[in-house]
């Protein structure tokens, strides 16, 4: 296990990339939900799904990016919510590739907006390059959903982060404060796992 | 003897003391381990729940507004002849159907390039041109003009065909500049563009000003989803869509005249 993560270093730059990517999805969900009708027409001009599939995401799209920003912004289930927001940023950059190399002349409809636009106007690089980037921050979160400002950090306190990372953090952590687990007097169910997850990563040692 | 005895005796009732006080906080130690767990569990749970109910939201809208076409009873202007349909002009044997929103402005040149033809078109017997007046544009720019705009344009086809299709393009000649947030036209405008273009009936200035036919411009803006329209102007002749990038409308009208001679 790296000294990385759990240290100080790491949990703030997963805070900045669990904070940029709500605003992220703030500002494209908070733009499309505006207009609903417009959001339909940019998933439709895609031409990927069957139209009446098309219409239903294109409703529901907006709603479950802010639903995704106000999750991350509380930093609450951050991993879970990150491997949902990089299943979508990785379906823009596909559904945006594809326009592109179908020769669609499509707008994004990235931050409201969408559809059909003038031969020629379409501009898919740049979408692109940022919605990798996009992605990439989802993958951060993924693989380092510690952060600080968050609810899940105060799982351990009991407030609830769904136990769906203390088993890398928290031992990162304990290491870093020197608790051998090992003869900890509390039995308690999260420390015998957390035994237990250990040992195959020593014996790889 | 008596002393260490003494002495040893009160040596082991310490560590006895010992013991139980460490039993004791080990089992506090467990028992405050214990609460964590439940309420980290119940605060899970909790999460899940909230969750859940979020999901099930978002699915539950996403599918009444991708089924809701608009009320099922409303009034239709005289030239549309069904549910959602376009207004219907002229009886030429070329269909041409037309999907545009009052407010965009490649409609308006879109009109300024062909709106001339079509007339001719129509008056000439060629063509049965329908136009299918969308609103989406309204959301986007924080107005009713195009409701607004589709609802006269329903009142003007009660008036007649000839009408109809002038008043359609008189509110294009007027379209202005796009501007966010304010109204491209007043019901004012609209009447006094439909009193410019000869609309006399009664029920001219009510019709518009009550927005007689909101119910119809709502059908036809649903229909325009459930076609999988992406983008206006969309054209097509004879139904088959005209790629307005690469050919013009007259062009594709004109392929259809040869081919119906």
């Amino acid at each position: 296990m790296s000294r990385f993560r759990g240290s100080s270093a790491q949990l703030w730059i997963s805070t900045a990339v669990r904070l940029g990517l709500a605003g992220v999805l703030f500002w494209s969900g908070g733009a499309k939900v505006t207009e609903p009708q417009q959001a339909v027409l940019a998933v439709q001009a895609y031409e990927i799904l069957p139209v009446k599939v098309g219409e239903f995401v294109g409703y529901a799209l907006p709603l479950m990016e802010l639903a995704l920003a106000v999750a991350l912004l509380l930093g609450v289930a951050t991993r879970v919510t990150a491997i949902v927001a990089g299943a979508l940023m990785t379906a823009f950059v596909v559904g945006v590739a594809s326009a592109w190399a179908r020769g669609l002349s499509i707008d994004c409809g990235c931050f409201g907006g969408g559809g059909a636009v003038p031969e020629g106007e379409a501009n898919y690089l740049p979408v692109l390059l940022r919605d990798l980037g996009f992605t990439l921050m989802a993958g951060w979160l993924v693989v380092f959903p510690g952060s600080r400002l968050a609810i899940d950090r105060s799982g351990r306190a009991g407030t609830g982060d769904l136990g769906l990372y203390d088993e890398w953090d928290d031992a990162a952590e304990a290491e870093a404060e020197g608790s051998s687990q090992p003869t900890s007097p509390v039995t308690g169910r999260h420390s015998r796992d957390r035994q237990q997850r250990q040992q195959p990563e020593q014996e790889q040692r | 003897m008596n002393d260490k005895r003494s002495q040893q005796r009160g040596g082991g009732g310490s560590k006895v003391k010992n013991k139980r006080a460490a039993r004791e906080r080990l089992a506090e130690q467990r028992a405050a381990q214990q609460r964590a767990d439940r309420r980290r569990r119940s605060s899970g749970i909790a999460i899940a729940v909230i969750v859940g109910l979020v999901v099930v939201g978002i699915i539950g809208y996403a599918w009444w507004a991708s089924n809701n076409d608009g009320p099922d009873d409303a009034a239709l202007p005289a030239l549309v002849q069904e549910s959602g349909g376009g207004v219907v002009i002229g009886d030429g044997p070329v269909d041409v159907t037309l999907w545009e929103d009052f407010q965009c402005p490649n409609c308006k040149d879109f009109e300024a390039e062909n709106g001339a033809m079509l007339d001719r078109l129509v008056t000439d017997g060629d063509i049965t041109l329908t136009i299918h007046p969308l609103s989406f544009l309204d959301s986007s720019l924080g107005n009713d003009s195009s409701v607004q705009a589709a609802n006269a344009f329903g009142c003007a086809a009660d008036a007649g065909e000839e009408p109809a299709l002038a008043f359609h393009q008189t509110v294009y000649a007027n379209q202005p500049p796009e501007n966010p947030g304010t109204p491209a036209w007043s019901t004012d405008d609209l009447v006094g563009w439909g009193q410019d273009v000869g609309i006399s009936d009664d029920s001219w200035e009510s019709c518009v000003n009550d927005v007689t036919y909101e119910g119809w411009v709502t059908q036809v803006q649903a229909s325009m989803t459930n076609e999988g329209i992406t983008g206006t102007p969309t054209a097509f002749v004879n139904g088959e869509k005209v790629q307005l990038g690469s050919e013009t409308l007259e062009s594709a009208i004109n392929d259809a005249l040869k081919g119906n001679q």
